[in-house]
């Protein structure tokens, strides 16, 4: 999707749009602030809305579960950068993006707060159990540490990543990273690759999906990269957008890729959070 | 540094940019100027994605130079020879040098009328102007550009230089040959992309080209003092922290 800066009645036609093709599928994926597009600033205050139990977009019923972001005015009149989960009418989850990039061309921790509560899993309609990540939170592994020890069978990241940097030389398609899908265009920026990589990390070490939508677009002089990401539990990329287009990728995913990925592994067995929890404290009190 | 230069990737970007710009501000098309051979990959690129656009006419050039010449007191110059790529310094008109008021060695007339011909072209039609200056002019000289929109801001001379054959170089690299500009090229960009230190990114540039493009980092960091500038008196100040 390419979210309109500042249009939220565009954004909002589109996003129906998307959703009235998606019938007979369970959930769909739109990107971060896709309502009201990114780069707000001093204007976030002004496009944020208060959200009780009902869902802020009217879905026609037999819609999928859609999973948003939007800004939100808070009970305590902060504006949070806010993923929800809407069905029928109303909000099952939300997550409030608890890092905030504010370096270079970010500048979230002016005008966001922080979330203050960690991710949770959600159980949808359809019997899945995701979680939700904003963009730099998936950056912080902790956040997908945390929701794996919660059970999540997928983690979805609603991301607006610009495109950064020259493509590697020489490879300018995967970054170095074999893709189990139909060759693409060439990269446009080497900043996707590290996305990738992350990815696919995380759905190995845990054995989980992994669901990216990155918006497309352009805000200013800032191009959105696109090439949103299905990854299986097995690290492999099932499906990949294009660059910096905006794209519907149409995946179905299968309850027992989870289970052939974690056995004969024990890496989410054998997991000792207690064990973690004291090592952190103890960092804690020695620094 | 590679001296391949991707033109289809910056093409899109580029273009993806302006076509944006021009949707979110109501704009009809694009005014170019600043001359060069980076105005001629700009044209080439805008009408490769159907933008519109118009360059000042020969006309408005001479026009313009000639108010830019005849502002101040004294008989107009001679304007530089044609077909020079580099800027050159001029005095203002009826200045001598070491005058109080001399001018910005780095000042070049055939720049600047074309910027001013270029805005005379743009402001009363609505259209966005574009200037033609890379990105290695702007790192290293004190002579901001005035047109708003730099397509090329973000593309290093070499890499003009790669696809265009030729480029516009800044006052301090007048006499480098192309070995030395992208071995510039690439100090500024392991400087000021790739954190490395000043001393380290620098290291390779022999003196004094390592001292003249030291002084023309520091020139161009005087010039970017963010503009326009307004004091604040109010809560929410335009060009601080209201956004409209």
């Amino acid at each position: 999707m390419t979210p309109l800066l500042g249009e939220v009645d565009r954004n909002e036609e589109e996003i129906q749009s998307r959703v009235a093709q998606s019938r007979g599928r369970d959930l769909l994926v739109f990107p971060e602030l896709a309502l009201s597009g990114y780069n707000l600033r001093g204007r976030a205050g002004r496009f944020a809305l208060a959200l009780g139990e009902e869902s802020p977009l009217r879905l026609p019923p037999g819609s999928p579960a859609v999973v948003l972001g939007l800004p939100e005015r808070g009970e305590d009149e902060l504006v949070y950068n806010t993923a929800i989960v809407v069905h029928e009418g109303r909000i099952l989850a939300r997550h409030r993006k608890v890092y905030l990039p504010t370096y270079g061309l970010f500048d979230e921790g002016r005008y966001f707060a922080s979330g203050t509560m960690p991710p949770r899993v959600t159980l949808l309609p359809c019997g899945w159990k995701i979680g939700l990540l904003i963009c730099e939170d998936f950056w912080h592994p902790g956040l997908i540490y945390l929701l794996a020890m919660e059970g999540v069978e997928v983690v979805v990241v609603l991301a607006a990543a610009p495109g950064r940097g020259h493509p590697p030389e020489g490879d300018g398609e995967t970054g170095g990273i074999p893709s189990s899908t139909a060759p693409g265009p060439w990269s446009l920026f080497s900043s996707q690759a590290s996305w990738a990589l992350l990815a696919r990390t995380a759905a190995l070490q845990y054995g989980i999906f992994m669901v990216i939508a990155n918006r497309a677009g352009v805000e200013e002089g800032v191009t959105f990269a696109g090439e949103s990401m299905v990854v299986a539990p097995d690290g492999v990329l099932l499906a990949r957008g294009p660059q910096a287009e905006p794209a519907v990728l149409d995946v179905s995913l299968d309850r027992q890729a989870i289970r052939r990925a974690r056995s004969p592994f024990a890496h989410l067995r054998d997991e000792d959070p207690h064990f973690l929890r004291r090592a952190l404290d103890r960092i804690q009190e020695e620094s | 540094m590679s001296p391949y230069f991707d033109s289809n990737r910056a093409f899109r970007i580029v273009t993806g940019v302006l076509k944006e710009a021009l949707r979110a501000s109501g704009r009809s098309g694009v005014v170019v100027s600043g001359g060069g051979p980076e105005e001629a990959i700009l044209l080439g690129w805008l009408d490769q994605a159907g933008i519109p656009r118009r360059v000042p006419s020969d006309a408005a050039v001479d026009a313009a130079r000639m108010i830019l010449l005849e502002a101040g007191e004294g008989a107009p110059l001679p304007s530089p020879p044609a077909g020079e790529e580099v800027g050159k310094p001029i005095l203002m008109p009826g200045e001598a040098a070491g005058s109080a008021h001399e001018a910005d060695p780095e000042w070049d007339l055939e720049a600047e009328a074309s910027a001013l011909a270029g805005a005379a072209l743009a402001r009363p039609r609505g259209l966005l102007h574009l200037g033609a200056a890379n990105k290695s002019c702007l790192l290293l000289s004190g002579a901001l550009p005035t047109q708003p929109v730099l397509p090329l801001g973000d593309v290093y001379a070499s890499e003009v230089r790669s696809l265009a054959g030729s480029c516009t170089l800044p006052p301090c690299l007048r006499d480098a040959s192309p070995g030395t500009l992208q071995d510039v090229d690439r100090a500024l960009r392991a400087y000021l992309e790739e954190g490395f230190g000043q001393d380290e990114a620098f290291d390779g540039l022999a003196e004094p080209l390592r001292r003249e493009v030291l002084a023309g980092l520091t020139r161009a960091r005087k010039a970017w003092h963010p503009l326009p500038l307004v004091p604040k008196l109010s809560r929410a100040t335009l060009g601080l922290d209201l956004d409209l």
